[in-house]
């Protein structure tokens, strides 16, 4: 079994926004549902500015605080790693919107019920798509997704090389890491 | 008298007798009430059909089940319409649906990607806003639906009486160029034999192309990716997005690249940047004069391209001598030694170097000075001798379609006028939509016909614009949604959306040069829209001109693709195909675009013009009051223009972020309590208005800086209806002498705290 | 006395622009009379469109138009607009792209019954669920959408003519699960068309009342009895 992460290297992200369309068109979502938010940050003085900005989805976290507080199991681990929620079984309590340290879930307006990034490379395997549609849109190639388990997977040496951590520490344990 | 009496009518069950009026003819028994939509005059189906009955949640569960798994998908190569660069893609289609794109690798422009728009924009085909069907102003200025055949009926007869009072002359088209409505907009202007044509040049890339002509004949691509130094003056390629042109910039980058960006914002290139130079806005000019009096003042310019190449070098010399870097550091408020710096640099990686073209950022259109800022700029690459080099500047080849066979495509004979108002434009590489207005505000143009334009909210400031064209006879706006422009229309005519038509190939210039093809990729959605080369067909057959619009779309495209050795059928396969055996090859000094093939550094059409012979020092519109600030412009990611902010997909985008706010330096911001987050005043002579500010230390002081893409004046665009402020809103009504241009950053605005 | 399935016919043809003589037709006071008559006993009759008599197990209340609609609604509804005053109102208000549209169309008023801010409510996209909902329908039932339909297969016109058809067709029940579950974004539409602020409004928000009040029957008494036909299930 594997154990799928990503790695985002945020000196690549220029803040464009691509992921988050091309995510909502492949996975058919709502305009105003979106799997990936941004936080940007300015610092330093006139003229010597420095800007960063971070992607933020699903961490697919191990110990997935969400799926802990879910009073349905339809928030649970899934298989290799990624974190699901089984529509059919959401109750809409938001319970997992506030557990969730990153507040990367949303509620379906539709709906009602909650969902958030799927990794979806995986469902990709079946209809031919190459990688996570955030991964392949990506205009900057800042993204990276495999197997964190194994060592030679192109994510884990990137981990490596890169020094990549999670967003923040003791939050919990994600699988996204980040390079800043 | 159809009055009844309500109160009797509704009193109660029990006195029916009221309902007597009349029962013998009971509707019931009637056809009428049996006809039905979907089940003819016989108004039933064979019972045999309950057995199709499915309840919504049945079919809802049956639907997905079917989708996750196998059902048909299609597959067409077409082009993006999120802006102008027209990205190669394949759409995925699934049960009417686009369910997924991917950009095309073939595509010069995608290279395998999309951007932002080119997702989200795709929505527009079944936005609620979509105008459906032909519209006329009636009596009481209201749009109502009239069908088609009334629409371009009427629309003829106007266009006749027209020509028949004023002449030809007196109409004119204007466009933002597209694959087909290119070929078929000016093709109908030609024929009722007017010469008016207009794109949105002025507001984008007049100046810039106007300067370019007069000192090298043309405008160039910079080789970004191989250079070892570029300038990119106001251009942002991280915000303004071409996927190709990011990955350009990256790679550049990754190579180690000394990549600047001078503006007076850090914009989102800014991660790929090795240094922001923050200038003040307008003054463009004097950085560039400084650094060519550097080069020159070190030697460290391409004596021998110049010698072989360069007209009027000495008489530039002499004319460019006082604008030294100190200088230019008073004008444009950039250190001397900075200056100085970037000159030596630049020199240094020459001939693998370059200042980027641009749009319409610093020198496209936005400044009384911009068409000069471009001549000065073409003089300053011929200086290092960049073109046609690795890294350098490049002339791309491209490939056209060669001539038709007459019998089929007859062509309009030409016309021998110039399009009107040109020749009060010298310079001008093209005619100037302005000169549109103009006429519409003099009287000498009495009919104008829009398409895929919204010239009102975005060329210029939108209440001189609409006065001018309140002003004809006839005016004639075709369009996806209600536009800026549609709202002084007397007709509006729907076209359907990208999507759902086919339009002629696309030759795009690039290193190795293709040819692509929009596709249509959905079925039509609403049936009473049509495409472009519809549209223009049943006006040109009204019109009397039919003869020249005797064919389809597809039998055109045919042809067009057969005169350059391919095939419509081929190239709806593959989407993009390419010319190698007319690939660009590195090293060799190209043949100029000027009328005798060298590089002019004076000029004298330019000094005829009023201009001096040599682009030296010519100002910005004076600067605005003591407490006033230079409002500035530029794009987003997410939008294009005004063009997508309806799209709900996108305008969330900016909701969610707040990205309609306006930004303040610090440094301004303190001066007037005013802190991110607050709400400000922003005013002028022109227009005034209220909108959030996020006060950063990414603005250099003096300016106050405003996404171009909000303040929609449109309530049918309900999903950007007065979401920010307008831009164009603020700008004094100005046409850039000689040239053309707009001059859409000429505005100072006051800006306060609210409450 | 108009039958039910008459009822809905003459309600689909006025949400469409239509031919003058067809309408000169269907509002002749006469005919108008008839239909109304035909609308209030349906509105009334505290029966599934199923069943011609009550069945005491089924506890639907009746309704009488008199106390839901307002003096100028009624008055509205009495009197039809003219065809002059109906065909402006359908090509300025039933065509798309204008400030003033308010197109009948479900995909554009999709909505969940629990969302969030009533004041920024989801807008629909043309050929959303409910689209391909219809225009499946009306497939597996051997009819298919007219052209004109294309971009709106769950058009209003055509909810309640396939309702019509069904009654007419032997399906009652069926044609009663449509009422209940095509018919409730009507209060949403009911809504716009109120927003238009228009006196000639009147006579299409009478006529959108009437269809809210005949759901209204139905979701009140499924309320109580499961095996009733019922709005879609919430996931």
């Amino acid at each position: 079994m594997a154990r799928y992460g990503m790695l985002i290297d945020t000196t690549k992200c220029i803040g464009c926004f691509t992921c988050r369309t091309a995510c909502q068109r492949q996975n058919g979502l709502l305009d105003d549902e979106a799997f990936i938010r941004f936080e940007t940050r300015e610092s330093g003085k006139y003229p010597n500015v420095h800007v960063e900005t971070v992607p933020l989805q699903c961490m697919h976290c191990d110990d997935a605080p969400c799926a802990q507080v879910c009073p349905t199991g339809a928030a649970h681990m899934g298989e290799d790693g990624i974190v699901q929620v089984d529509q059919d079984r959401c109750i809409g309590c938001l319970y997992c919107m506030a557990a969730c340290p990153y507040q990367v879930r949303v509620r379906n307006s539709k709906t009602g019920s909650v969902d958030k990034c799927r990794f979806c490379t995986v469902s990709a395997y079946t209809s031919g798509t190459k990688m996570c549609t955030c991964v392949e849109a990506c205009l900057t190639g800042a993204r990276t997704f495999g197997d964190l388990d194994d060592p030679d997977s192109e994510i884990s040496k990137k981990i490596a090389e890169t020094g990549a951590a999670p967003i923040a520490p003791g939050l919990s344990k994600p699988k996204i890491y980040y390079v800043r | 008298m159809r009055r009844m009496n309500v109160r009797v009518l509704w009193r109660s069950d029990e006195d029916d007798e009221i309902f007597t009026i009349e029962r013998k003819t009971a509707m019931s028994e009637k056809a009428l009430t049996r006809r039905s939509f979907l089940a003819g005059s016989a108004g039933a189906v064979a019972l045999a059909g309950a057995a199709g009955f499915m309840g919504f949640g049945a079919w809802e569960q049956a639907h997905a089940d079917s989708r996750s798994t196998a059902k048909t998908v299609t597959t067409a190569h077409s082009l993006c319409g999120g802006c102008s660069s027209k990205c190669g893609y394949t759409a995925y289609v699934s049960d009417g649906k686009l369910i997924k794109q991917l950009g095309d690798e073939g595509h010069p422009y995608s290279r395998g990607k999309l951007c932002a728009r080119g997702y989200g924009y795709a929505n527009i085909a079944y936005s609620e806003d979509r105008l459906t069907d032909p519209l006329k102003r009636n009596a009481q200025g209201k749009f109502e639906k009239i069908d088609w055949d009334t629409a371009i009926s009427e629309i003829s007869d106007k266009v006749k009486s027209i020509i028949s009072s004023s002449g030809a002359k007196a109409l004119a088209l204007v466009h933002d160029p597209r694959p087909s409505g290119k070929y078929y907009g000016p093709r109908f202007m030609q024929a009722l034999g007017s010469a008016n044509v207009y794109t949105h040049g002025a507001a984008c890339y007049l100046s810039r192309t106007s300067g370019f002509k007069q000192v090298v004949g043309g405008g160039w691509t910079s080789d970004v990716a191989h250079s070892k130094m570029t300038m990119f003056i106001g251009r942002s390629y991280a915000d303004g997005v071409r996927p190709s042109q990011v990955a350009d910039i990256e790679a550049a980058h990754a190579n180690g690249a000394d990549l600047v960006i001078v503006d007076p914002r850090l914009n989102s290139t800014a991660l790929f940047a090795t240094e922001w130079v923050p200038i003040k806005p307008g003054t463009d000019l004097a950085l560039v004069l400084g650094m060519s009096n550097e080069l020159v003042r070190n030697g460290r310019y391409d004596a021998d391209f110049v010698a072989a190449n360069v007209e009027g070098f000495e008489d530039w010399k002499k004319a460019i001598a006082p604008y030294t870097a100190e200088w230019a550091e008073d004008v444009c408020g950039v250190p001397a030694d900075k200056i100085a710096s970037l000159a030596a640099r630049m020199a240094a990686a020459a001939p693998a170097c370059s200042i980027e073209p641009s749009w319409r950022a610093a020198f496209g259109c936005q400044y009384a000075n911009s068409g000069e800022t471009a001549r000065a700029i073409a003089v300053f690459n011929s200086l290092l001798g960049v073109w046609n080099q690795e890294g350098g500047a490049l002339f791309l080849p491209s490939v056209k379609a060669g001539a038709l066979d007459q019998g089929k495509f007859p062509n309009p004979p030409a016309v021998s006028e110039k399009a009107y108002g040109l020749s009060d434009l010298p310079l001008a590489s093209e005619s100037s939509a302005l000169s549109v207005a103009e006429g519409a505000r003099t009287g000498d143009i009495k009919g104008v016909f829009f398409y895929n334009s919204n010239m009102v909210a975005g060329y210029q400031n939108p209440t001189y614009l609409g006065e001018c064209f309140d002003k004809l006879d006839l005016c004639v706006v075709i369009d996806v949604l209600m536009s800026e422009t549609a709202q002084h229309a007397d007709y509006v005519l729907p076209e359907c959306s990208y999507l759902e038509r086919f339009e002629l190939p696309e030759f795009v210039s690039a290193s190795t040069p293709v040819v692509s093809l929009r596709d249509q990729v959905l079925d039509v959605i609403h049936p009473n829209t049509k495409p472009v080369d519809e549209i223009f067909t049943l006006l040109a057959n009204a019109c009397g001109v039919g003869k020249y619009f005797d064919f389809t779309v597809e039998e055109l495209a045919d042809a067009q693709l057969r005169t350059v050795g391919l095939t419509l059928d081929g190239l709806r396969a593959s989407g993009t195909q390419s010319f190698p055996e007319k690939a660009f090859v590195y090293g060799t000094t190209p043949k100029f675009g000027t009328s005798d093939g060298k590089v002019h550094f004076t000029s004298d059409a330019c000094a005829k013009a009023g201009y001096p012979a040599a682009p030296i020092w010519t100002a910005p519109v004076a600067d605005g009051g003591s407490d006033e600030l230079r409002l500035i412009g530029g794009k987003q990611a997410i939008h294009c223009h005004n063009q997508s902010v309806d799209v709900a997909a996108l305008m969330n985008i900016t909701k969610d972020y707040g990205l309609e706010r306006v930004w303040l330096s610090s440094e301004d911001a303190a001066a007037r309590g005013i802190s991110d987050g607050d709400t400000v005043h922003i005013s002028n002579a022109q227009s005034d208005g209220t909108v959030k500010v996020h006060v950063t230390e990414r603005l250099a002081p003096g300016c106050v800086w405003m996404p171009s893409h909000y303040g929609c004046a449109v309530p049918e665009q309900k999903n950007a209806y007065k979401v920010g402020l307008r831009q164009m809103d603020f700008v004094p009504f100005r046409i850039e002498p000689g040239y053309g241009g707009a001059c859409t950053q000429e505005a100072f605005v006051k800006v306060e705290k609210v409450g | 006395m108009m039958d039910s399935a008459a009822v809905f016919s003459v309600l689909s043809r006025c949400f469409v622009e239509g031919e003058q003589a067809e309408w000169d037709e269907l509002t002749a006071p006469t005919a108008w009379a008839d239909f109304l008559g035909g609308a209030r006993q349906m509105l009334q009759d505290t029966h599934d469109l199923a069943e011609r008599a009550p069945r005491g197990s089924r506890r639907i209340s009746g309704c009488h138009l008199r106390d839901v609609l307002s003096e100028s609604e009624l008055k509205a509804l009495a009197v039809p607009p003219t065809f002059a005053a109906h065909d402006e109102f359908a090509r300025t208000h039933f065509t798309g792209g204008l400030p003033y549209s308010a197109v009948p169309v479900e995909s554009l008023y999709c909505k969940d019954d629990d969302r969030r801010d009533p004041l920024e409510p989801n807008r629909g996209l043309y050929l959303g669920k409910t689209a391909d909902y219809m225009r499946d329908l009306t497939t597996s039932l051997g009819l298919s959408i007219p052209d004109e339909f294309r971009a709106c297969p769950d058009h209003l016109s055509l909810e309640l003519d396939l309702i019509a058809v069904l009654l007419r067709s032997g399906m009652a029940a069926q044609a009663q699960t449509l009422v209940v579950e095509r018919l409730g974004w009507l209060t949403d539409y009911r809504m716009k068309l109120i927003g238009l602020n228009e006196e000639a409004a009147n006579f299409y928000i009478s006529l959108v009342d009437m269809l809210v009040c005949e759901r209204a029957k139905f979701t009140e008494a499924s309320d109580e009895e499961d095996e009733r036909p019922r709005a879609v299930a919430k996931r």
